[in-house]
Formats: C-alpha cells, sequence, structure tokens
C-alpha cells in the first residue's frame, strides 16, 4: 500500500485480514497509519516490520496498537505467513472477547434486577447499575461495602451467614424470599439466588448474586390471601350450607354444614362429586333440573324451600337460594349456592300447628261436652216428665188387656197401644243413653275386622237397596290403635250415607292398604303433612260410592254440623261431623271428593298404623 | 160390645196403700193390683196425709213416690218410720229419677231400701210387693 491517503479510500475489513506496515524506513505517514487503522476498532490485525529492537523502540507509543511486531534481523526463513496468521488469530479472538464484554456489560446495565459480585469476606467487588441505583443512593459506590452497610443488621447478618455458607461447600441457593429490611424500617421482599464465584482454576472466590424486587407482587399475593382467608373463614364459620357447582354439577367448594347436609363426612368426600353420589337417582334428578335451569336461564332462585331425606332416614328442611356463577366475561360457568338448616323451625312450626289444633279440639270437646251436659239434665228432666204420663198409659192399657175378653179387634188395639208405649219407652231409653258420658277405650284393632262386621251387619240394608258390595281389603296392613264402637260408628255413618245416595241401586266398594306419607304424589295434602310426617307409615281407607257425587258446597259444608244434602226429617246432618271428629279423635283424617275414574263420591280416612 | 172380667178380691188380700201425686197413676195401680184379687189398694195423691191415711187404712206394705210436690218421699217414709203406728210397715219407693241400669232392672234394692222404677209394668210391681212381703216373714 503506498500511502496513507489510500488506506482511507479502502475498506479494510472487507479486503483484508491482516496489515503489514513497513516500518524500516522510517517513513511519517507509517505512525500516522498504526493510529488511523486502530481507531477503526476492526478486526484487520496489526503488524509492524521493524529493522531491529533499536528501531521498535522508537515506536514505543504506538506498540500496544499492534497484533505483533515483526523484527527483520531476527526473522527466520518460512517464519513470516505463520507470525501473520498468529497475528490475525490474536486480532479475531480479541474482537470476540471485546463484543463479549460489551454485551455482558450492557446485559447488567439494562437489567431490571440487582447484579452484585462479593469477595469471600461479602465486599462488594462489581454490581450493576440497578444495584447502585437501588442500594447506593447514601453511597456513591458500592464497591467495598458490606450488606452491614445497606440493611439493618436483622437482614444482613442473614445475607452474610447465606454467603459464607455457599463460600463453604460451594452450594448455590436458588429462588430464596428475603425480606430485606433497612435501618429507616422500611422494607423490600426479594428474590434472591445466589451462586459461588469461582476463578480460572475453579477456586472460590467469593459469591455473585441478582435480586429481584417482588414486594408489590408479595403485596397483592398477601391481599388476596388475606382475602381468600377471609372469605375462607366467613364460609367455613357461616351458619349455613355454603356450595359451589359447574355446570356439569361437580362440587368446587363446600363448606364443613353442607357436607353435613349432604351426609358425608369431609370436605374431600364432596369436592369433585355431584348430587347422584349423595341422593337416589329421582332426588338428585330433581334438584339437578332446578340447577340446570338456573345455570342456562341465568336467573337465581331465592328462599326456596326444599325438602331432603337424610342417609340415616330423618327429615331436613332446607332454606335455599342459589345463584348462576358467572367468569369474567360474564359467562356462566356453574353456580353459587346458600342453605339454611330450617327442620328444627319447621318441626316446631310443626309441633305449634299441633298444639293449636290440640287446643281448638280441646276447646270444641268442651263444647261439645258442655252442651251434652246440658242435653243430658234435659234429657233426664223430660225422661222424667214423660215417664210418668207414659206409665199411666201402660199400666191402663195393660189393666184393660186384663179386665177384656173381647172384641178381638179392642184386644188388638190394646196391644197396639202396648206396643207404642214400649217404643216410646226405648226412645227414653235411647235418649238417656246419648247424654250419659262416654268412655273412650282405645286397643289395639284390625280395621278390616271392623268393616267386615259392619258390612255384615247392614247386608240387609244394602240388599233391600240393590247394592252391590265390593270388600277389597288388604291382608297386608298394620293393627291400629282405635275404640271398636266408636269406629263402627264411622262405618255404619259412612254405609248409611252411600245407601242414601245410591237409592236406585249402584256399588259400593271399601278398600284398605298399607302406605307411606311421602313428599311428593297424590297423598300430599296440607292436612296429611300436618298431622303425618313424610315416612309414617299409615292405613288408607277407601269407601266408593256410585252415587250422583257432590257439588262445590257439599264438599266444602259436608263435614259441618246439622248439613245435610238429604231432606228434612231424613238426617240430623251430624252423621260426616261426628264420624270426623272421632276419626280426628284416632289421630287420622279424613277428605270428601268426587271420584275421578266415575261418578260417586269417595271418602278416605288415613289412620296412623301402631307399628 | 166390651166384656169384662170379674174380680173379686181374696179373703187373705194385701193392703197396699200408693202414694203418689199424679192420681192417673195411683189409679192404674189400683186397678192393676186388685184386678189379680190378691190386693186391696188405696190411693193417695197428697203425701202430707200419709201418716193419717197409713193410720186409719193399715196396709201391708206402701208404694211411695219420690218425687213429689208436697212432701217427698224422704220425708213421707221418715215420717213414717218415727211413729210406732207405722213404722214396721215396708216401704217400696217408685222413681223416674233413677240411672239408666236401675231403670232396665225394674225392681232393686240399693242403701238398704227397695225401689221400683218408672215406667213399671203390673207382673213387677206383684213380684216387688211378694218379694218384699216374703223377706218380713
Amino acid at each position: 500500500m503506498p500511502s496513507l491517503k489510500a488506506l482511507r479510500t479502502i475498506d479494510l475489513e472487507q479486503d483484508y485480514h491482516a496489515i503489514l506496515i513497513d516500518m524500516r524506513h522510517d517513513r511519517d505517514d507509517s505512525l500516522q497509519s498504526i493510529h488511523y487503522i486502530s481507531q477503526q476498532q476492526n478486526k484487520v490485525a496489526l503488524i509492524a516490520l521493524c529493522r531491529d529492537h533499536a528501531q521498535l523502540q522508537r515506536y514505543k507509543e504506538v506498540i500496544h496498537h499492534l497484533d505483533d511486531y515483526i523484527l527483520a534481523d531476527h526473522l527466520v526463513d518460512g517464519e513470516l505467513p505463520t507470525r501473520i496468521t498468529h497475528a490475525i488469530r490474536r486480532r479475531l479472538k480479541e474482537q470476540e472477547l471485546l463484543h463479549e464484554q460489551t454485551r455482558l456489560q450492557s446485559l447488567l446495565d439494562n437489567i431490571p434486577d440487582a447484579i452484585f459480585f462479593k469477595d469471600r469476606e461479602s465486599r462488594f467487588t462489581k454490581v450493576n447499575k440497578r444495584m447502585q441505583t437501588v442500594y447506593g443512593k447514601a453511597h456513591p459506590s458500592l464497591l467495598g461495602k458490606t450488606d452491614f452497610d445497606l440493611f439493618s443488621e436483622e437482614h444482613a447478618q442473614a445475607a452474610y451467614n447465606d454467603e459464607q455458607q455457599i463460600i463453604r461447600d460451594g452450594q448455590p441457593i436458588v429462588g430464596k424470599l428475603e425480606k430485606e429490611t433497612f435501618e429507616d424500617g422500611h422494607f423490600n421482599w426479594v428474590n434472591t439466588t445466589k451462586v459461588p464465584l469461582k476463578d480460572e482454576q475453579g477456586r472460590i472466590i467469593g459469591t455473585m448474586g441478582i435480586s429481584r424486587d417482588i414486594t408489590e407482587l408479595k403485596k397483592a399475593q398477601d391481599t388476596l390471601a388475606h382475602e381468600r382467608s377471609l372469605l375462607k373463614t366467613i364460609i367455613e364459620h357461616a351458619l349455613a350450607g355454603i356450595f359451589v357447582k359447574d355446570l356439569a354439577g361437580h362440587y368446587l367448594v363446600v363448606n364443613q354444614r353442607h357436607v353435613k347436609y349432604l351426609g358425608a363426612q369431609a370436605e374431600p368426600e364432596v369436592i369433585g362429586k355431584t348430587l347422584y353420589d349423595f341422593f337416589e337417582q329421582s332426588e338428585a334428578a330433581r334438584i339437578s333440573a332446578t340447577d340446570q335451569k338456573i345455570m342456562q336461564s341465568g336467573q337465581s332462585i331465592e328462599n326456596l324451600i326444599d325438602y331432603r331425606q337424610r342417609p340415616d332416614g330423618s327429615e331436613l328442611w332446607l332454606l335455599t337460594s342459589k345463584v348462576p356463577l358467572r367468569d369474567e366475561l360474564g359467562r356462566c360457568i356453574g353456580l353459587v349456592g346458600i342453605s339454611l338448616d330450617m327442620t328444627e323451625q319447621k318441626l316446631a312450626e310443626r309441633n305449634l300447628k299441633k298444639a293449636i289444633k290440640t287446643l281448638e279440639e280441646t276447646k270444641l270437646q268442651l263444647i261439645e261436652a258442655e252442651k251434652l251436659k246440658t242435653v243430658g239434665r234435659l234429657a233426664a228432666g223430660v225422661a222424667h216428665e214423660v215417664k210418668n204420663p207414659l206409665n199411666v198409659v201402660a199400666l191402663g192399657a195393660e189393666y184393660l188387656e186384663g179386665q177384656i175378653e173381647g172384641p178381638e179387634e179392642m184386644l188388638e188395639v190394646i196391644q197396639d197401644m202396648r206396643h207404642a208405649i214400649q217404643k216410646a219407652n226405648h226412645v227414653i231409653f235411647e235418649l238417656l243413653d246419648y247424654s250419659s258420658p262416654h268412655k273412650v277405650t282405645m286397643e289395639l284393632g284390625n280395621i278390616n275386622e271392623i268393616i267386615s262386621q259392619v258390612l255384615a251387619l247392614m247386608r240387609h240394608n244394602f240388599n233391600e237397596s240393590c247394592i252391590t258390595v265390593h270388600e277389597d281389603l288388604s291382608r297386608q296392613i298394620e293393627p291400629v290403635k282405635l275404640d271398636a264402637s266408636k269406629m263402627e260408628q264411622v262405618f255404619i255413618n259412612l254405609f248409611l250415607n252411600a245407601i242414601s245416595v245410591m237409592k236406585k241401586g249402584g256399588s259400593l266398594t271399601v278398600r284398605t292398604r298399607a302406605e307411606q306419607i311421602k313428599s311428593a304424589g297424590d297423598n300430599v295434602s296440607s292436612k296429611l303433612t300436618e298431622c303425618f310426617r313424610i315416612g309414617d307409615p299409615v292405613i288408607l281407607v277407601e269407601v266408593l260410592d256410585t252415587g250422583s257425587g257432590l257439588n262445590k258446597e257439599a264438599i266444602q259444608k259436608a263435614f259441618d254440623p246439622f248439613y245435610s244434602t238429604k231432606t228434612t226429617g231424613e238426617g240430623t246432618g251430624l252423621g260426616l261431623s261426628v264420624t270426623r271428629s272421632i276419626i280426628e279423635m284416632h289421630h287420622g283424617v279424613m277428605t270428601l271428593q268426587n271420584r275421578t275414574d266415575t261418578q260417586g263420591a269417595c271418602v278416605r280416612i288415613w289412620l296412623p298404623a301402631a307399628s | 160390645m166390651i166384656k169384662f172380667k170379674k174380680s173379686t178380691p181374696n179373703k187373705d188380700a194385701r193392703r197396699v196403700l200408693v202414694i203418689d201425686d199424679e192420681p192417673a197413676f195411683t189409679r192404674m195401680v189400683k186397678l192393676n193390683l186388685e184386678g189379680t184379687g190378691d190386693y186391696i189398694v188405696e190411693s193417695l195423691n197428697e203425701s202430707r196425709k200419709a201418716f193419717e191415711v197409713a193410720k186409719a187404712f193399715k196396709p201391708n206394705i206402701i208404694l211411695l213416690d219420690v218425687v213429689m210436690p208436697e212432701a217427698d218421699g224422704g220425708d213421707v217414709a221418715q215420717s213414717l218410720r218415727s211413729r210406732s203406728l207405722t213404722q214396721d210397715i215396708p216401704i217400696i219407693f217408685v222413681s223416674a229419677m233413677v240411672s239408666q241400669e236401675e231403670s232396665k232392672k225394674g225392681f232393686y234394692q240399693s242403701g238398704g231400701e227397695h225401689f221400683l222404677a218408672k215406667p213399671v209394668d203390673k207382673d213387677t210391681l206383684c213380684g216387688a210387693i211378694e218379694t218384699v212381703l216374703l223377706t218380713l216373714k
């Protein structure tokens, strides 16, 4: 290359791997050329060729820019190419190192984490910009300082102990959560990794570490944990059962109280399960249907009173509210429910109703007893007043009968009179019978036997009215606690009523069967649930006629005293009223309806089975 | 034409005093008992005259109504039993104020006393009189 001027016109890196500058003739631009090339920071190796050591000494100031120099007086044949090749390699290596160092420094300077290097005494030997900015406010340079200069002793000592441990056993500490406390009392949460720092021989010469400030994250985590704990405490200690289900009905969250409602012992038995794991198929399907409706419609339900049977058979009444559970986009992803145990209230309510009913009955009984007492007194008075004149007539007729021999018609008249008097006497005895106090004796008895006896007793009446009787009495029924004579009266009254509505003939069906009071089905009515508990065994007696049935008014008033559809003189209107009183005395329920299968009326009586 | 049976009292017919405020009743008792021929009957409707009539009639037995407006059966019995002339005459109380069971039995004893329950027929009347008189012999 002839001159410096020419040198400036070419792209050195593009065209050359090495430049050999001949210095032997001490040209002026040799020095300038070296300066120029070194300033380019290029990958081109720079080699100077000098005459000897003495000449080299004159270029001392630029020698450090050279990758190599060759002394002409020492040059061995064939050495030059080898030297140039070595210089090129060295040059490239240096260039790479420089790049590497630049990249590393760039990383150190720009990373948002604090990076530090420490010697064996835990003194900072190098820190990155972040470290210097955050921790070096009070110290223009952190180099030579220790944690004891930056933090409170509590934290500094712990960090020092960790570093000494690393230096002793060479084991890194990775991802340790540290609370950095400062002398002024404030603190940071950091996630720190520290590893041993080794020299070329692998000897531990200190430690290096990286710390990430996670104070904000930790605060958010703590807030979340606090809220979670608060929520958990509320859910766990709520006086209600709380649960969360997914769209498929799997339990995601459930508190202890709800676990109990499901008949399980602990939460793990419930999580991931569905209603079908705890209830009978039909029951589970019923509740699931409600859940699905809520999730599909997005409409919540409030204060639904729901009956469940616990696995031990006892009843459970729940007041339940359910709301759809939505994700952040507003899509329904399940439901949240809350159930209050209402069983105690329900039982109390039922007991109260019973108590009120008993009071009502007692009141009615007292009124009835008082009425009977009055009637009794009246009857006794009337009996006395009637007995005397009747006795006169009786004795008179008897006398005449004894005295008269004929004619025959006269004697017959007297006979008729005596019969009439006997009948009148009988009426008086009946009246005394009715007004005298009655005792009720409850004994275990079979309702079928009583029905059969009454049917036998009244066979004549049925035949007379051309009524066919169908006895459909179940043999599988349990005995009932009853007063046989009163119960007979019930069926006599019912059968007499049936006869009176089937004057032109018909058919009477008497049916008995054992039943259980259910929560759903055809035997449900408020009357039954007032009187019985769900699951109670009962005996159902049905008396069905094929008369004309009843109109609305008759159905409503049939049990009222003195209400009668019969023409005057045929009935007192006391029959059904008395009948129902007797059934209620037996803790039973009696209803009157029209038949649904055919024309006619249907009387149903439920009596508690004495199991 | 009505034909009547004829009856006259026997020689040893018993004397019966019937005391009741109802004249028709005493008349019927008298007619029935005397119709048998075994009794001579005196009727009394004013109970306060019981002692006078008993003293004069000297009955073997007295049929005494319990409930009467003047002096009731109890008072009359006490008055008769308190006097030597009448104290030994047996009394059968006749009453309508009896219980159903008593009434069905017709003639019965209670508290040492003899009772007849109304309504009463001729056979019961005669049976009661005979029973009481028999126990005295």
